[in-house]
């Protein structure tokens, strides 16, 4: 389990993401959201 | 989204540039444009909607054989080309978007020939490559239903057999769609988690869990080891044993020649037996033609001596020396005399017959004088007999020796005949020999398969090892991006959660304000609320649902809209302050003739709602439509009041009146005469405080 605030802060990333990349295909979109889980939950 | 203006080129009724104005002006949000049916309302509604969103088959109206404008595409030579354009420029969130979408018109056989389109979006003077995207997140397609109707199509919201209409609508508008988005977007995100997790196993080549395996092996290798030590000890146990019967065997062989060995010894044996009775006949012959002689020679003194002793003791008969006696001396050694001396020969008969005469002392002695005299009278040599007779002897005994000697090997070689020629030992022998030898080999080949099976597992081993640590840092690997899937699943859930709980609270949200809203402008005793199928439902004072007129369709559509659009506009103001919240937007709405055929009273009130919509409201309507009553209602939010103007060779006239519409308490025509078939768009001045 992870912090409730830990989690809404990836959301807040991921409206950002969808937001500043609206010209973006969605594999870009899927793969900056990924780097962003892979930055949240390291090793 | 705030329209701010719609600038048409040469598009359908609209002849060259064509300019209209919809911004908010001093708080003030509707704009209206009155115009004769046919004239180029709907035209207006299909510009703006094919601006933003392309297309041959609209809603409002088919672009499909007519884009340009008649007088344009007259004046056009043959195959010479003109471009219609509609620009439509926008505020959003402080940007100042201008869409301009073109199409190439040329005129081939008299005919408009479509060619290619083209769309520009800047926002805030930056040019934008994915120009139809931009617009698409400000106001999608699927908006289009929720912001530009045309007259009857405003009330299909509130049928009930369309909740799904509503439902779209709130998620649409609410930019619930963002956080759905969101949820989509992560879930693919969690998608390619999972499979760099299947990768990682399945390209590890690791079906298995290498510390099992590991204990297997080595549970493997004690018994296996064991085996080859066991193997190991076996196969010297039958080496030793083939040793000791090789040794047997050898010894066999060995032994075999003796036979011959023996038959050889067996032979001298009776050879040297024979030659032994010769030299014992010899012996004896000599000795009995010399005994005589030689006792009287030899032992004549002795002789004597021993009568005359054994005469004292009266132990010698005084008649005569027998057998006995002699014998007796012989017995004693006192005579080199042998037993054969006695055994009847002439001499020694002739002694006896000597002794046996001697009846008296002096007869023996006298007897015993012609002895010696007798041993004269033969010339005896003592010396040479007794030399003969020692060499008979000795010969005799080397004989015998040799016998003896020969006998004993004889019994050696036999012992051992006995011993190892036993008739099926050596018979008895091969075969152990061959069961040991089959025995060690079989011991020997399992050796060999033991030590390749060690070897093998010791190969296993150092995979299983090499497995054990690939697999400790795939498990790290696989659980770190197990970790990243269940983060993903978590905010896929919030968001989820986030919004049925969202979608839920505007639903009971919006159903109160609808509630409020259609109490306070019909005053009915009827009531209307959203139920949790999401259809507008309305029910009777009986608390029945009762049906919809299409008026009160239309109404309850419209104030379902503008409480959407209020709630929305709400939650943009509110969103910084909610970490979930997606922002919603603030939308224009563009009506196409509302009234229909209502009476005065739902005219007012629909005008009422239309006025509450959005932020933004744009009304196309006829001028059988306006009035002063409506005029009022709108009184004191009016930015831009517009007039179609059809320019016409004949013009039309309405219930016998020229069209003309009342505005600020002037009349202003909808047509002038003119050569030329086009509408022209004029300002229609307001007078805040004269209306």
């Amino acid at each position: 389990m992870y912090q409730k605030n830990e989690v809404q802060e990836f959301i807040k990333i991921v409206f950002e993401i969808i937001d500043n990349n609206k010209n973006e295909s969605n594999p870009v979109k899927v793969n900056l959201i990924k780097k962003e889980v892979e930055r949240k939950v390291k090793r | 989204m705030i329209l701010q203006r719609l600038i048409m080129t040469d598009f359908r009724q609209f002849e060259k540039r064509n300019q209209i104005d919809f911004s908010n002006v001093d708080n003030k949000h509707v704009s209206i444009v009155i115009a004769s049916n046919g004239v180029g309302k709907t035209t207006i509604l299909t510009a703006l909607v094919w601006c933003l969103y392309g297309g041959k088959k609209l809603p409002y109206g088919d672009l499909t054989e007519q884009f340009l404008n008649n007088n344009t595409f007259d004046s056009l030579d043959e195959g010479e080309q003109t471009t219609v354009e509609v620009v439509l420029i926008f505020e959003d969130r402080k940007s100042k978007y201008i869409i301009t979408r073109s199409i190439v018109i040329t005129k081939e056989n008299s005919k408009q020939v479509n060619s290619s389109v083209s769309l520009d979006v800047v926002i805030d003077n930056v040019t934008q490559h994915y120009a139809q995207e931009k617009i698409d997140t400000i106001l999608g397609p699927s908006m289009k239903e929720y912001f530009f109707f045309d007259g009857e199509g405003i009330g299909k919201l509130a049928d009930s057999s369309r909740p799904d209409l509503v439902q779209k609508g709130i998620k649409n508008v609410m930019k619930i769609d963002t956080r759905t988005t969101a949820f989509e977007l992560i879930k693919e995100a969690k998608k390619t988690f999972d499979k760099e997790s299947a990768k990682i196993q399945t390209n590890s080549g690791i079906t298995d869990i290498p510390e099992e395996r590991i204990d297997k092996i080595d549970d493997q290798l004690v018994i296996k080891k064991s085996a080859l030590e066991k193997a190991m000890e076996d196969r010297d146990t039958y080496e030793k044993k083939l040793s000791a019967i090789d040794k047997e065997l050898i010894l066999i062989k060995e032994t075999k020649p003796k036979v011959e060995e023996r038959k050889r010894f067996e032979d001298e044996l009776i050879l040297i037996e024979k030659s032994l009775i010769t030299a014992n006949y010899k012996q004896k012959d000599l000795v009995t033609k010399n005994a005589y002689l030689a006792l009287s020679y030899e032992a004549f003194s002795n002789v004597s001596s021993i009568i005359a002793e054994k005469q004292k003791r009266g132990e010698l008969p005084l008649i005569g020396i027998g057998k006995h006696f002699i014998e007796e001396l012989m017995k004693e050694h006192r005579c080199i005399c042998g037993e054969e001396l006695v055994e009847g020969e002439s001499h020694y008969k002739h002694l006896e017959e000597i002794m046996k005469r001697a009846t008296a002392k002096s007869e023996l002695e006298g007897n015993l004088s012609s002895l010696g005299s007798f041993v004269e009278a033969h010339k005896y040599d003592n010396k040479d007999f007794i030399t003969k007779l020692k060499e008979s002897r000795q010969s005799i005994k080397e004989l015998q020796n040799k016998k003896s000697r020969l006998e004993q090997d004889v019994a050696r070689i036999t012992a051992d005949i006995d011993k190892w020629l036993d008739h099926d030992k050596e018979e008895r022998l091969d075969l152990k020999r061959t069961e040991t030898l089959t025995s060690k080999d079989d011991q020997i080949k399992l050796l060999a398969q033991l030590e390749i099976e060690i070897e093998i597992l010791n190969s296993d081993l150092k995979k299983a090892k090499k497995d054990l640590e690939l697999s400790q840092s795939i498990s790290e690997e696989v659980s770190l991006i197990r970790n990243r899937i269940s983060f993903c699943e978590e905010a896929m859930l919030m968001l989820e959660e986030k919004n049925k709980e969202e979608i839920e609270s505007i639903r009971i949200e919006l159903s109160q304000r609808l509630s409020k809203r259609f109490d306070a402008m019909l005053h009915s005793e009827k009531k209307v609320y959203l139920d949790e199928s999401f259809r507008l439902v309305v029910v009777g004072k009986d608390g029945n649902i009762s049906g919809k007129s299409r008026g009160e369709a239309k109404l309850i559509s419209l104030i379902f809209i503008s409480t959407l659009i209020e709630l929305a506009k709400e939650k943009e103001i509110s969103m910084e302050s909610d970490f979930l919240s997606t922002g919603a937007g603030v939308y224009p709405i563009i009506v196409d003739s509302p009234y229909g055929e209502f009476d005065a009273v739902y005219k007012k009130t629909i005008s009422i709602a239309l006025k509450e919509l959005s932020p933004q409201v744009i009304i196309l309507l006829n001028q059988e439509q306006w009035n002063e009553d409506i005029e009022n209602v709108f009184s004191d939010s009016l930015a831009h009041a517009y007039r179609l103007v059809a320019h016409r060779p004949k013009l039309n006239y309405l219930k016998g009146d020229r069209n003309r519409v009342f505005f600020n308490r002037r009349t202003f025509d909808l047509e002038v005469q003119d050569d030329r078939e086009f509408t022209t768009i004029e300002k229609l001045e307001i007078n805040n405080e004269s209306v």
